[in-house]
């Protein structure tokens, strides 16, 4: 895999992208709680910090990934995202490119720790 | 600016309103989302044990978004417009714009014209038909630019001045109106005193032709009203939805922070 096929920052939007539509596979939430769950699902592994999430949550919107709609619970008014069809097709298509990837960096990273010093 | 003392957050929010140059509706989406995010992180985080002081400083660290997330929100809320303008050069799309606008009401103002001229009952139009038809054209182009700029361009700060003038032109264009209906009646009078009979054809023929004026100054000056009544209206629901958002009393919005 050359460098023209790879981009790192890409791939790390994608994995933040994957986290917040895999948080949402089963319900709705509020931003909040989706990064919560991210971050208890990771054991404090990936953390969304300084608003990084709202450009995430935004962008999935706006490519109809995910669909946030106004609730009203108890007090102020809240957004709620759930994923859609198109979403639920993305998840899966970018897990197995995930693995797919993960699996060519072990296998390199296995090949490189067995071979001969 | 009245200060809501359930709403710790008011403060941050007020900076990210200053911070966030996205159009207004986006920008008020985002900020609603972040404040009730941001009650309820700090109630998971009180929840936890914390003190509500660091629970609140914990939710802002988690939560409001620094430069490059603020960044990333400008590029994914800008109007289509806006990023239109980035990738052809503003100035380029701007003369475009300024064409096309001239051009529209040219061509209005032409078939009004032929309409006129071309009607057996106003084949001989008031000479005040003129000066009505520029500001119609004027007023035309003034609401096309308003609209434009309200919903295509998404820049909000334009709309007020848009609406002023929009009123401003549909008043002077039944001012006007009245003027030539004025005159027209005044030479009527001293063709009359002129003639000693046959003046019922004159009459009817002023009748027709500021009858006309006045069904076009009048029907132009309904648009403009009807315009300028919609862009208020949108102008004062995004301003005291702003108002609301940002905790600000309604005079605030009325000095022009909508932008």
């Amino acid at each position: 895999m050359g460098d023209s096929d790879f981009d790192v920052q890409r791939f790390a939007r994608d994995i933040h992208e994957l986290l917040v539509l895999s948080t949402l596979r089963d319900d709705a939430k509020h931003g909040y709680q989706i990064a919560l769950d991210v971050e208890a699902d990771s054991n404090g592994l990936f953390r969304f910090r300084h608003g990084t999430l709202y450009p995430i949550l935004h962008r999935l919107e706006a490519e109809g990934l995910i669909k946030g709609s106004w609730a009203k619970g108890e007090g102020r008014r809240k957004k709620v995202y759930a994923l859609t069809a198109s979403g639920r097709r993305h998840l899966s298509g970018g897990t197995n490119r995930v693995q797919e990837i993960l699996s060519g960096l072990m296998r390199v990273l296995r090949s490189r720790g067995e071979a001969p010093a | 600016m009245s200060v809501d003392a359930s709403r710790a957050f008011l403060p941050v929010l007020r900076r990210l309103d200053g911070e966030l140059a996205i159009p207004l509706p986006g920008r008020l989406g985002v900020l609603r989302e972040l404040e009730s995010d941001l009650e309820e992180l700090t109630g998971s985080f009180v929840a936890q044990g914390h003190d509500l002081d660091k629970a609140r400083r914990m939710a802002q660290e988690a939560l409001v978004p620094d430069g490059t997330a603020l960044g990333e929100l400008r590029r994914i809320h800008s109007s289509a417009y806006a990023r239109l303008s980035q990738r052809f050069g503003g100035s380029r799309l701007r003369v475009i714009e300024r064409t096309a606008l001239v051009v529209a009401t040219t061509g209005v103002m032409v078939i009004q014209a032929m309409a006129l001229m071309g009607a057996d009952l106003s084949y001989d139009p008031s000479p005040s038909m003129w000066p009505i038809l520029w500001l119609s054209g004027s007023l035309f182009a003034a609401i096309v630019a308003t609209a434009f700029s309200l919903w295509i361009k998404k820049e909000h700060a334009n709309v007020r001045a848009g609406a002023r003038a929009i009123l401003g032109l549909s008043a002077l264009l039944l001012i006007t109106a009245a003027m030539g209906v004025t005159v027209d009646l005044y030479l009527l009078a001293q063709s009359i005193e002129a003639l000693e009979s046959g003046w019922a054809g004159l009459v009817l023929d002023w009748l027709i032709r500021d009858g006309t004026l006045l069904a076009l100054s009048m029907l132009a000056s309904m648009a403009g009203g009807l315009a300028w009544f919609v862009f208020t209206h949108w102008l004062f629901a995004l301003s005291a939805a702003r108002a609301e958002a940002l905790g600000l009393a309604p005079d605030h919005e009325r000095k022009g922070a909508t932008s």
